[in-house]
């Protein structure tokens, strides 16, 4: 009689430390997961965060590229204004150095759009085609090389309106366009 | 019998949960550990990160003086570096630091200060190159002497109005006086070569550490920095460094001498510059050819081709090939003083120019 009572009593203890490890069990799973959850968001917040902060960044550079800016000799250059007998060379400048001007852009897509008159396009027939004049494009490629375009790749672009100045155009003053500068930054 | 081995279990019980206790303890108090060193080093990372950005828009924004408010990162040290082309700055003793080989950035080796100014002046080879971005801080003292002569020294005081941190010494004198009270570092600026390193350091000096008191003499285009060595200076430039610069006021190669920390942090940046150079050359090349075939159209024998491209005495497409000749060997040997001369060329030419032609820039 007594064998059997302690038995019970060994049993119920035992069911007893089995149900508490398991609601333990439960609890840390439920800790954990919450944890990752949280982790992960806070994550892509800080993921998009650094892609603003380096459009931002690059929109900056490409606005006030010394490579592209109307000179006026030794003048305080014009503001918001792209000379297009330099912008329509400067891709074989990024092709003569790449590496440079990727540590400048990092993965971007930078072009320029006549907008002002349509014709005659300036500088380059480029310039009024959908596309825009393609100054810097480099894209995230994946192992193989190809481009890598997935869902979850962003591009963050902004629009600057600039004027564009084609000193070889116009009757002994440069002629000016009004167009924008298009900066898209890969995520 | 039976109360001995109640009393055994009551203990072992006690026992198992004390080790138990400790061991989740001591779980908690390491996760709390852990989670300070990441949160210090997530703060380090988004200060370096937004003062990266801070500096960006410094950098574009010319001739514009920030006042940048660190009053909550007092206690922390910003360190600045340069070799071999590449910058780098950060925060002493933490992970987070940025690299940089684009832009040019003149400032002391350390900072420690509650505010920060960044200012940014563009450099000229005669044409735009880069902006060069200088900081410095509230606490980092400036001494200039100079006489009327010393054009540098009235244009780098009139430059920097609104800056508490610049003084100019108005004798020799004056220098035996310099009372750094509680800022972190100074640097005197002599543009006579009279002062730096011939007269005593001044008594109040001799208690900094020696990394905190520099001095630049500035003579003509040319510059030697010092150290402070126990009582007395120590030369750092073996021979002079040259400043390429086409002179002129708010000079920003002479300027950034003025804030570079070392002769080697100065040399690491202008190097930058060049490299900059080339390829702003290299698209004024593409500018000139594209010149060159509109008047080839237009007035093949006409005054403004003769500039440009046929007037054996000089042209503008030859003063330009040897400028970019130039920028190539600086570059590969580090002697740059030629790159003056052949600016020069450009620059006359860029004015016979545009009297009545396309200017070259």
């Amino acid at each position: 009689m007594s064998a059997t009572k302690k038995n019970k009593k060994a049993q119920i203890r035992i069911t007893e430390t089995v149900a508490v490890l398991f609601i333990f069990f439960i609890l840390m799973g439920l800790g954990i997961v919450f944890y990752a959850k949280y982790h992960q968001i806070a994550l892509r917040e800080e993921r998009s965060e650094l892609l603003q902060r380096r459009a931002i960044e690059i929109t900056l550079k490409s606005l006030y590229l010394p490579e592209l800016l109307c000179s006026r000799g030794e003048a305080v250059p014009e503001g918001g204004c792209i000379d297009l007998l330099k912008a329509r060379h400067f891709v074989e400048i990024v092709q003569q150095q790449p590496s440079y001007y990727f540590d400048l852009f990092s993965y971007s897509k930078i072009s320029l759009h006549q907008l002002y008159p349509l014709s005659p396009c300036y500088g380059s027939a480029d310039l009024c085609q959908e596309s825009g004049l393609i100054l810097y494009d480099q894209p995230r490629t994946n192992e193989e090389g190809s481009m890598e375009i997935t869902s979850s790749t962003n591009i963050e672009k902004t629009f600057f309106v600039v004027a564009l100045r084609d000193e070889t155009k116009g009757h002994n003053n440069p002629a000016y366009a009004y167009g924008y500068l298009e900066v898209g930054v890969y995520s | 019998m039976g109360d001995k081995k109640a009393q055994v279990e009551v203990t072992f019980n006690w026992m198992y949960i004390l080790i138990a206790g400790g061991i989740i303890l001591l779980f908690f108090v390491g996760l709390i550990v852990r989670q300070k060193t990441v949160a210090e080093d997530n703060l380090a990372n988004s200060v370096v990160r937004i003062m990266g950005t801070i500096f960006t828009g410094a950098g574009v924004s010319e001739d514009t003086k920030s006042f940048i408010d660190t009053s909550g990162l007092a206690e922390m040290t910003f360190y600045f570096s340069c070799t071999n082309g590449v910058g780098e700055y950060g925060l002493q003793g933490k992970g987070a630091k940025i690299k940089n080989n684009i832009d040019p950035v003149f400032a002391p080796t350390e900072i420690k200060s509650p505010q920060l100014i960044a200012w940014s002046l563009p450099y000229k080879l005669p044409y735009k190159v880069i902006d060069l971005l200088f900081i410095t801080s509230s606490n980092s003292l400036y001494y200039l002497y100079g006489t009327e002569d010393d054009a540098i020294i009235a244009d780098f005081q009139v430059a920097t109005q609104g800056m508490t941190n610049v003084f100019t010494l108005q004798n020799p004198s004056e220098y035996s006086d310099v009372d750094p009270q509680q800022n972190y570092q100074i640097r005197v600026v002599d543009a006579t070569g009279t002062i730096i390193p011939n007269l005593p350091l001044p008594q109040r000096l001799e208690r900094f550490d020696d990394e905190r008191v520099t001095a630049l003499v500035l003579q003509g285009n040319k510059a030697d920095y010092y150290q402070k060595y126990g009582r007395g200076w120590k030369k750092l430039t073996p021979r002079p460094l040259e400043i390429i610069s086409l002179g002129g006021e708010r000079d920003a190669a002479t300027f950034a001498a003025i804030f570079a920390g070392s002769p080697e942090s100065y040399q690491c940046n202008m190097q930058k510059a060049f490299k900059r150079l080339q390829a702003v050359t290299g698209l004024q090349q593409f500018r000139l050819q594209e010149i060159k075939n509109y008047y080839a159209l237009q007035e093949p024998s006409g005054e403004c081709m003769t500039l440009v491209s046929t007037n054996p005495q000089g042209n503008a497409e030859m003063a330009l090939q040897v400028h970019y000749g130039n920028i190539l060997s600086c570059l590969a040997s580090g002697t740059c003083l030629q790159l003056v001369e052949s600016a020069q060329s450009l620059v006359d030419i860029n004015h016979d120019l545009s009297l009545n032609c396309i200017p070259l820039y």
